[in-house]
């Protein structure tokens, strides 16, 4: 077994009070309360944020960032943006599909895909084809995606986003077979195929930018069981990673491939959770106060923002911030 | 000593709740602006600034309330509604 000197090539030090100016990273034993300090990064946490005058939920996908994002879509035509502090209605879009899938940033958003609900008892529902733009003043039409689809997940830029997982098809009650491996790649005008899934999945959460993008969870085709597998996609194929700490669909993702945070979600209650992803594992970071699933997420592991969604009362427009814990003093314990 | 207090508040937005609330106290919302604090006395500090206390019977009572209108509004929908597939029948809350 390793011992702390083996590893770090002196002892622990013991002192009677904790030093005045620890170095990041630093491990000592406070012999006068008796316990292992360490001078290390603390856990995470939320804070609240504006709230969004209008509450809408089934949001599928990431913008912006904490100080400057946007929501769109989710069953109304009004489009909101956030300066960090507040809320303000801008320009709506022509559509008020729900489950659209919106990626990019503030001034240069994309939304695509989404769900239409029957509009009178007897006209089908139907998947969206449709693709806006946005260029931080008005939604115009961009190209249309390839089939309809709804439930995807997708990250990326304007010009270059990435769509993954959904159903694909026309509307049917028990769209079994549109759960496919499909994803597509938007160059700023038109939908192309990217590389395929190794199964079909939908809810899921996407991370990152089109050659360089983290999956996590959803559920498998069929609607159920909830995942926990993530995958790597490198711009052409997809590769396993260690799995998310739960099963749960329409998780809140943000971040890169390599420095994500994935919030909330359906496990399958809404769950509170929140998770930082460094590249090889998962860790738990302070949990957002509201549980929520189907949010808009955008922003970075040291500054992100988690919007809107769907909670155990319904839909929200509340709003919360995430701030990367600092280094600081902890007492440091088995499970620390 | 109980470990939670209860209260309703309304979310105000930025600043309603910090990152430093988050670290000296439990917090989590809940339906009908439910809150549940951690008990300590910056969470009784917080609760008595922003909202009005309640039991734990009283604030359970709003959030059913509030939980089952949602249900029923659920139930009142046509049956190709319910069929959709993220359309999920609200579940009961229960406050810890």
């Amino acid at each position: 077994m390793s011992t702390y000197k083996n590893l770090h090539g002196t002892r622990v030090n013991v002192v009677s009070s904790n030093p005045s100016n620890p170095k990041e990273g630093e491990v000592w034993y406070n012999s006068t309360l008796g316990q292992l300090k360490g001078y290390v990064l603390g856990l995470g946490s939320f804070a609240s944020g504006g709230t969004a005058s209008t509450a809408r939920s089934e949001l599928m996908g990431n913008v912006g960032t904490q100080t400057s994002s946007l929501l769109a879509g989710a069953g109304t035509t009004n489009v909101e943006e956030y300066d960090g502090s507040s809320w303000t209605e801008v320009n709506n879009r022509s559509t008020s599909f729900s489950r659209v899938v919106n990626n990019g940033t503030q001034t240069a958003a994309l939304g695509y895909g989404g769900y239409s609900p029957s509009p009178t008892p007897t006209a089908p529902a139907r998947y969206v084809i449709n693709t806006e733009e946005y260029d931080g003043t008005n939604w115009t039409n961009g190209g249309n995606f390839p089939n309809g689809i709804q439930t995807a997940c997708g990250t990326g830029t304007q010009t270059a986003s990435f769509q993954a997982s959904g159903i694909f098809g026309p509307y049917t009650t028990a769209p079994s077979s549109g759960w496919q491996t499909t994803t597509n790649e938007y160059d700023g005008s038109s939908w192309s195929n990217g590389g395929a899934m190794p199964a079909g999945r939908d809810i899921s959460s996407l991370a990152g930018i089109q050659t360089a993008a983290i999956m996590v969870g959803g559920r498998a085709s069929g609607g159920a069981p909830n995942l926990n597998a993530v995958l790597y996609y490198d711009g052409s194929s997809w590769t396993s990673q260690p799995n998310y700490p739960a099963s749960g669909h329409a998780i809140i993702g943000s971040g890169t491939q390599t420095a994500a945070m994935f919030a909330g979600g359906a496990v399958p209650s809404r769950t509170t959770n929140a998770f930082t992803w460094d590249g090889s594992a998962f860790a738990a970071t302070g949990s957002m106060a509201n549980a929520r699933a189907y949010g808009l997420g955008g922003g970075t592991t040291t500054a992100a923002i988690v919007s809107a969604g769907s909670t155990p009362g319904g839909a929200t427009g509340a709003t919360e911030e995430y701030t990367e814990g600092g280094v600081e003093v902890k007492t440091l314990t088995t499970s620390s | 000593m109980e470990n939670f207090l209860y209260g309703v508040a309304t979310n105000t937005g930025k600043g309603f709740f910090t990152a430093e609330d988050r670290r000296n106290f439990f917090l989590r919302g809940y339906p009908a602006n439910v809150w549940v604090v951690g008990n300590n006395p910056k969470g009784a500090l917080w609760v008595a600034d922003r909202g009005v206390f309640k039991t734990k019977s009283e604030a359970q009572a709003l959030v059913d309330a509030e939980v089952q209108a949602a249900q029923a509004a659920w139930d009142a929908q046509t049956d190709e509604e319910k069929a959709d597939l993220l359309n999920i029948r609200p579940s009961d809350v229960t406050l810890p």
